[in-house]
């Protein structure tokens, strides 16, 4: 009986959060999880349905029931978006918002946005569903195409007889190889010389950027475009991306214009006095050594 | 005293060199040289991640990555460098047991095109395609995971084709094959305008001896056909006489047997009172915000940084001519940005 209860309630929800259009680019919200029970925690992918268009743009609010749900984690290694404008952050409480491009477009029935992890509080349905989504297609005028959504509910039961399913991830590998480029224009940062990067993590995804700027310097976060403290580019610079299991990858870019020595910052200049005495203290004494 | 002063000295000029050689040896002649290494890479010794590591390549060779000959050797990053290993013929798509991720990518360019791969809006790899316009590029050392592979060609006469892209799923071990990947022919018009009865003419080109047709739209949509030449370039004079007055838009696309490219990139005309000869160029219309003749990371930088913000009096002169002109920066102007990206 409860579970003929479940079942209606499953369609009934359904049937209230899901009535996407035909032809038009549909976003929608799966789980492998078919059953959850209080204090579990699942994964909700987000995927985006083109229905034979060639979509180059997205953007979205999700929200979720935020007294059934609480979010956990927000992973977007595996997203097909290529960058993001706005990139997935959760605000209010209960919505993650997000815009992304995709540059020529992707055309396909399940092109992944990304993925939500999330506890489950306490009984009742909970959902997953969108809120003012955009989809433009690839067409160089930013048309935007139809988009209807399939939202995600689902009846939290307190005796759930099935293991959850939550998808582990083990990322031993640092996000890709990027080579960061310096340069300027003139409506940012008042046309200063200003850092671009951009990288990937296949796995967990990237977490956060940090920049050095000098051998000697210290790590900030930062994030692209990067107005540059050393305007004049005469030391190195290291760009740290790290992903959200802590694997990173720095890439290093060389000084374009190397200092004169008399440029050079206090730690090495006071190497230089301290050379310079050394050799002078040692030369004296070898020179006292041979006139005894 | 005399030690502490030799130690003293040694340390000291150690250190001094050591900051000099650091400062200037890697300088790169005043340009900017990019060294992006995972740490601990470059010592010729073989760590915990590093697939090899300078010359040591831990016993590897093109055979035991899944190719049937070549030289292999280390990249920066210390992950293996297939790109002069050779494919064995015959292969047939499927799964070859290699290292890491690979991502074989063969197809029909242009004749002696330079055909550009992107993966995920990125350039990884250009190769020049053979006198039948047949191109192979092999792209390796990737993690398991999905990317977006774009390829792209430029013709004789600096025209591009629009990115032609392909989701692809790769897993550590696995050499995945895009097969059979036929890239958009080129399209070009002589004029911009075009006094009625006169003729215009739509050119390019794609694979030799294919078939092109073209779209002509306008009220009415038409079809023209011509063909390719043994260099792939074609040429289609369009009589304007029976053609009404107003503005044409066409695309087209190359057969070849069976197969069928994708369409080009759109052109536009006007059929009108007098004729004004097109400025050829091959730089983006659009989304080009540097204008560098390129639609890339740096583009979009500058119009992410400007992404739902109020625009500074001279971006809006900018957004007017390279975006969509509507005086603010949303997902319609990152849409443009993405469909002209060039990498």
């Amino acid at each position: 009986m409860n579970k003929i209860i479940f079942l209606l309630s499953l369609c009934l929800a359904s049937s209230l959060f899901s009535t996407p259009l035909a032809q038009a680019a549909m976003l929608r919200v799966e789980s492998k999880s078919d059953i959850l029970q209080t204090g579990d925690t699942f994964t909700a992918q987000v995927f985006l349905d083109t229905q034979g268009e060639q979509i180059n743009a997205v953007e979205a609010t999700i929200g979720f029931s935020q007294d059934v749900f609480e979010l956990t984690e927000i992973l977007d290694g595996s997203s097909d978006i290529t960058f993001w404008a706005k990139k997935p952050e959760a605000h209010d409480g209960n919505q993650i918002s997000f815009s992304g491009i995709i540059p020529g477009g992707v055309k396909g029935r399940d092109v992944e946005l990304l993925q939500l992890q999330f506890k489950v509080k306490k009984e009742g349905v909970g959902k997953v569903f969108f809120e003012n989504v955009q989809t433009l297609i690839n067409d160089g005028l930013g048309t935007p195409s139809e988009v209807s959504t399939a939202p995600f509910a689902i009846n939290i039961l307190g005796q759930a007889q099935v293991t959850p399913v939550v998808t582990q991830y083990v990322d031993t590998e640092p996000p890709e190889q990027f080579a960061p480029v310096i340069t300027s224009d003139p409506d940012i940062f008042d046309g200063n010389k200003m850092l671009i990067f951009a990288t990937e993590d296949k796995g967990s995804g990237v977490d956060f950027y940090e920049v050095k700027e000098g051998e000697f310097g210290r790590y900030e976060k930062a994030t692209s475009p990067y107005e540059l403290k050393d305007q004049t580019v005469t030391q190195k610079i290291f760009i740290r991306a790290v992903d959200f299991e802590g694997n990173e990858f720095v890439a290093t870019l060389f000084p374009q214009n190397p200092p004169a020595w008399y440029q050079l910052s206090i730690v090495k200049t006071i190497a230089l006095i301290l050379g310079t005495v050394s050799f002078l203290l040692f030369f004296r004494r070898f020179l006292t050594r041979r006139s005894s | 005293m005399r030690q502490p002063i030799i130690l003293l000295f040694c340390a000291s000029v150690v250190a001094f060199f050591g900051v000099l050689t650091s400062v200037y040896s890697q300088s790169g002649g005043g340009s900017v040289i990019l060294d992006a290494r995972v740490p601990g890479c470059g010592d010729g010794v073989i760590d915990v991640g590093e697939d090899c590591d300078t010359l040591n390549l831990n016993s590897k060779t093109c055979a035991t990555q899944g190719f049937g000959s070549g030289t292999l050797s280390c990249t920066a990053a210390c992950t293996l460098n297939t790109s002069s290993c050779v494919v064995s013929s015959g292969g047939g798509g499927g799964g070859t047991r290699v290292n890491k991720a690979q991502v074989v990518l063969t197809g029909r360019a242009y004749p002696k095109s330079t055909v550009t791969v992107l993966k995920d809006a990125q350039v990884v790899a250009t190769t020049v395609a053979d006198a039948d316009a047949r191109f192979q590029v092999n792209i390796t050392g990737l993690s398991s995971g999905s990317y977006l592979f774009s390829l792209r060609s430029e013709d004789v006469k600096g025209l591009r084709s629009p990115l032609l892209s392909f989701p692809v799923s790769v897993t550590r071990g696995i050499l995945a094959k895009i097969e059979n990947i036929f890239i958009a022919p080129t399209l070009g018009v002589d004029k911009i305008e075009v006094k009625k009865g006169d003729p215009i003419a739509l050119f390019g080109q794609s694979t030799p001896a294919s078939e092109i047709t073209l779209e002509l739209n306008s009220n009415e949509q038409t079809f023209l056909k011509t063909s390719t030449d043994g260099s792939g370039v074609y040429v289609y004079n369009v009589d304007t006489s029976s053609l009404e007055r107003g503005q044409y838009y066409s695309k087209s696309r190359s057969t070849l047997t069976s197969a069928t490219s994708p369409y080009s990139t759109e052109v536009r005309f006007l059929v009108g009172d007098k004729n004004t000869p097109s400025l050829s160029t091959a730089c983006p219309l659009k989304g080009d915000l540097n204008i560098d003749c390129k639609v890339n990371l740096i583009d979009f930088s500058i119009v992410a940084f400007w992404f739902m913000k109020p625009l500074s009096p001279a971006f809006v002169v900018r957004e007017k001519d390279r975006l969509n002109g509507d005086g603010k920066v949303t997902l319609t102007d990152l849409s443009i940005v993405a469909f002209y990206w060039t990498g």
